[in-house]
């Protein structure tokens, strides 16, 4: 249907016709030859708005599903995406067990983004109402991690607010494992928490405060000692250099005054008009925790997900380890050692990496000795 | 007699197009050796063979008493090389290129090499890359000669050069022979710029060892005999014929190899009459000597 | 004998070597001058490190193929002949040009070795991460010399080493395409290949890894 504007315009056009034959006729006229033109008007949008029906039926989008999980994808893509979504939803399913189901109600669509190099997009909704779009990648597997990322984004946490608060889930949780260990393993070693240092060597309680599962009381001066208070308030030098804070800020940073950082840093923290509230940052970050819950579904298996969101209510250390089936400390223990399984090869070079280079260097002399003209 | 060079049954085949076939060079110490051969004939090849640069399919080379190429570091050491192009490294100075070589020979004479350096007029802060054709023939023959060498292998040394050049080149090399007694093996395809130098000549073509033979019994004993009534068949000749070519009638032209005065009488026995005997240059005994051994001999 | 070798070699590959040896230097300095900042989180300040890390082991790979390359040109432009022609065994020679090669390349690894000490000298590393200048100079000069001896092989090498090389390489790809065609799936023979050039005991495992010169 033609909006008001369009008929405004046609009519407008009409009346303003020059020419003997318009005023002759006279204005009844005028308007009926007006109205059998707004008609032609209408008439001709609705065999395009026909048009697009069809085109649209003729794309024969469709939705696969597997379980609860709905995919919606062009019929040429149907069988590719409904393997996908298949190896997606055991995974999920076996992850989430009956919070699983909450994916039904929310559909994602999946439509070629590149069709050169045969990558996937994926659309969906989530819970705040608002619609992202992500790369799921190329192929089957692509297309299956990203279903697995949507999951991930639209059910974690959902099952109680402590989880939520604990570990927002962001599209980063379907990282590949390792390099969520690895990054993981960075968070801890170069975190300024003094329970993160205390963790990496081996103390198994302060493993669980680095992580949050453990609350830890005046974190500002239980986790952090005064060079690291002093590293605090020098991360954030723009934020109160040039405040009436600068002085402090001097006192903290230059003259290396503890109690100086300490003030400053409960001011920033406290709530104000002047500036944001400054939080303290968490002493190991997201990719940590997210090798935590690799670490409690591996060892809880199957069932792991369904036990900790049975467990709500517990303290979140006991909680996970409930899930994991292992007593916290053991549970610690073999997160830690994860993260320095797959700690990032150090600069430093290995007694067989040296000699291996020693022995290429010795192979290249051979040969330029042997298979040249040199021999 | 001891030998600065001696090769046997030489055999060494590069690829398809060429080969070098039977080579047993004698070179007498103390000789001025004249590598003769047209272009293409196997002398920079057997040069090569002669330094060690290629290893022979079969026979044996021995240079300065060493076995090449097994000892040929040891006879290198002895061994003062100018090849065919120019081989040194052109981003090097003169000077720097002097200093380069004489660090590879202990016996590098300096005040020679400084003496040739002046008697050239070489430029020592000059790259190599911009020196003229004349000035690296030059250069190569100095740090040939100034490493005081036994034997020198000289492969077409004064090709390209001017007649200045050239001269000045040879003398350098006939001053540095006379003085030092060393063993010159010297190849070229300008024959009569070895007539004047050499003692013994070795001929190749096309991959053989055409000759070997004392300069001297090289141009005496090739002749260009006029005979007049020679029968078709000529049978047991006292010397070689060479070639034989019909003039007129009964006359023909012979060119013979091993000529000597009393073998007129021969033409007496066969019904023959000699009218005349030419002694052929280095050249054109050369010359002579290639055709029949690419033709077939018209020997009786 | 080693002393004119070293000169001319060095004589050959000066420019490009100052270049390198300027760069070896530049490199760890403005890599950590450049990505530095005081207020910066150890763990940002990390990620900021490694996206310049590639750059070491590609300036090692330069250093090492081009000295290689370089200290061997003149010869090949000569057909090798005035080398053949001196009064030593060849594979002294080999030696000693392998030997001049290695004090060449060792000048731009000794650049960025002070370069790493300069750097991580005149900066304040953040808590819970580490300088690494003697490792990271360690690990330099082990790729440029791995790079520098694989390329000195290949210079030196004659025209029939590389037709084998390029045979066994064109034989890979000719069987990857064959087994493709076949509908094999799996063997992959060209991502094996490379799976084992960068294994521990391939010749580029030393190039790979983290490039650190601040590390946790």
């Amino acid at each position: 249907m033609p909006d008001r504007s369009t008929t405004a315009l046609i009519l407008g056009l009409l009346l303003l016709l020059p020419g003997r034959a318009a005023v002759a006729q006279g204005a009844a006229e005028a308007r009926a030859r007006a109205e059998r033109l707004l008609r032609e008007y209408r008439a001709e949008r609705v065999a395009t708005e026909r048009e697009n029906l069809q085109n649209l039926r003729q794309r024969q989008s469709d939705t696969v599903s597997a379980g609860a999980l709905r995919v919606v994808v062009r019929q040429a893509d149907r069988a590719l995406v409904q393997q996908a979504t298949n190896a997606a939803w055991s995974q999920i399913e076996a992850r989430y067990g009956r919070l699983s189901g909450e994916m039904a109600r929310f559909p994602i669509l999946i439509e070629p983004s590149d069709t050169t190099i045969g990558s996937f997009g994926a659309q969906a909704r989530l819970r705040d109402g608002s619609i992202t779009y992500q790369v799921a990648g190329i192929g089957r597997a692509g297309i299956t991690a990203g279903l697995l990322r949507y999951a991930d984004l639209l059910l974690w946490g959902s099952a109680d607010s402590v989880l939520g608060a604990w570990y927002p889930a962001t599209p980063e949780a379907g990282l590949d494992s390792s390099v969520v260990a690895e990054r993981a393993y960075l968070e801890l070693v170069t975190s300024l928490s003094v329970q993160a240092k205390s963790c990496m060597i081996g103390d198994d309680r302060a493993c669980s405060e680095a992580l949050g599962l453990r609350e830890v009381p005046d974190p500002l001066i239980g986790a952090y000692d005064p060079a690291a208070r002093r590293a605090l308030v020098a991360g954030i030098a723009t934020l109160v250099e040039t405040w009436p804070l600068a002085a402090q800020y001097s006192a903290c940073v230059e003259e290396r005054d503890d109690a100086a950082c300490v003030t400053l840093l409960r001011t920033v923290m406290s709530p104000s008009d002047s500036f944001s509230r400054y939080r303290l940052p968490p002493a190991v970050g997201d990719a940590a925790r997210r090798a935590l819950v690799a670490q409690m579904e591996r060892l809880g298996g199957t069932d792991a997900w369904g036990r900790l969101v049975q467990a709500a209510g517990q303290p979140l250390e006991t909680r996970f380890a409930v899930a994991a089936g292992v007593p916290p400390d053991s549970l610690m223990r073999v997160w830690r050692r994860g993260l320095f399984a797959v700690r990032p090869r150090s600069v430093e070079v290995t007694p067989f990496a040296l000699l291996m280079a020693m022995a290429w260097c010795g192979l290249g002399l051979a040969f330029a000795l042997r298979f040249s003209r040199w021999h | 007699m001891s030998f600065a060079i001696e090769t046997h049954g030489l055999h060494y085949r590069p690829g398809r197009n060429f080969e070098l076939h039977d080579v047993s060079l004698h070179v007498p110490a103390g000789a001025v050796y004249g590598f003769l051969g047209p272009n293409g004939s196997g002398k920079t090849t057997t040069i090569r063979l002669l330094m060690g640069l290629l290893k022979p399919h079969a026979g044996s080379i021995t240079v300065l008493g060493h076995a090449v190429p097994a000892e040929a570091p040891r006879a290198l050491l002895a061994t003062g090389y100018v090849p065919e192009r120019p081989h040194l490294y052109p981003t090097l100075t003169v000077a720097e290129s002097i200093r380069y070589h004489a660090a590879f020979y202990p016996r590098w004479d300096r005040r020679s090499g400084d003496d040739l350096l002046r008697r050239f007029g070489l430029d020592e802060s000059r790259p190599l890359g911009r020196l003229s054709k004349g000035e690296m023939g030059k250069l190569m023959i100095l740090l040939a000669l100034a490493q005081a060498p036994d034997l020198l292998l000289l492969d077409e040394p004064t090709d390209g050069l001017d007649p200045v050049v050239r001269r000045e080149v040879l003398t350098a090399l006939l001053d540095y022979v006379s003085e030092r007694e060393a063993t010159v093996f010297i190849s070229s395809h300008l024959v009569h710029e070895l007539e004047r130098i050499c003692d013994w000549v070795g001929v190749m073509d096309r991959g053989r060892q055409v000759v070997e033979l004392p300069m001297q019994s090289f141009k005496n004993g090739i002749k260009r005999l006029r005979v007049h009534g020679a029968p078709a068949q000529l049978g047991d000749t006292p010397f070689v014929v060479l070639a034989r070519e019909y003039t007129d009638g009964a006359s023909e032209t012979w060119v013979v190899r091993g000529w000597q005065a009393p073998m007129d009488q021969y033409f007496g026995g066969v019904g023959a009459s000699l009218r005349e005997v030419v002694d052929l240059d280095l050249e054109e005994g050369f010359v002579e000597l290639l055709r029949t051994a690419r033709a077939p001999r018209q020997e009786a | 004998m080693f002393s004119v070798v070293l000169y001319t070699q060095w004589k050959w590959a000066r420019i490009p070597l100052l270049l390198l040896t300027l760069a070896g230097f530049a490199l760890p300095v403005l890599s950590v001058r450049s990505q530095y900042d005081p207020g910066l989180p150890a763990l940002a300040l990390l990620e900021r490190m490694q996206r310049l890390g590639p750059l070491y082991p590609v300036l090692a790979l330069c250093v090492g193929l081009l000295v290689a390359m370089i200290i061997w040109m003149p010869d090949r432009a000569g057909r090798h002949v005035y080398a053949l022609s001196l009064p030593l065994p060849r594979w002294k020679f080999v030696l000693l040009r392998y030997g001049a090669g290695v004090v060449l390349v060792l000048s731009p690894v000794l650049l960025l070795g002070i370069g790493a000490l300069v750097a991580t000298a005149v900066t304040q590393v953040p808590p819970g991460i580490h300088a690494y200048p003697g490792g990271i100079t360690l690990r330099f000069l082990l790729a440029t010399l791995v790079a520098f001896s694989i390329a000195f092989a290949a210079a030196a090498g004659t025209s029939r080493l590389t037709k084998v090389v390029i045979g066994v390489l064109a034989l890979v790809i000719a069987l990857e395409i064959l087994l493709s065609l076949m509908g094999i799936t799996g063997a992959d023979p060209i991502l094996k290949l490379l799976e084992w050039l960068a294994s521990p005991t391939g010749p580029l495992d030393i190039f790979a890894g983290r490039w650190m010169l601040l590390d946790a």
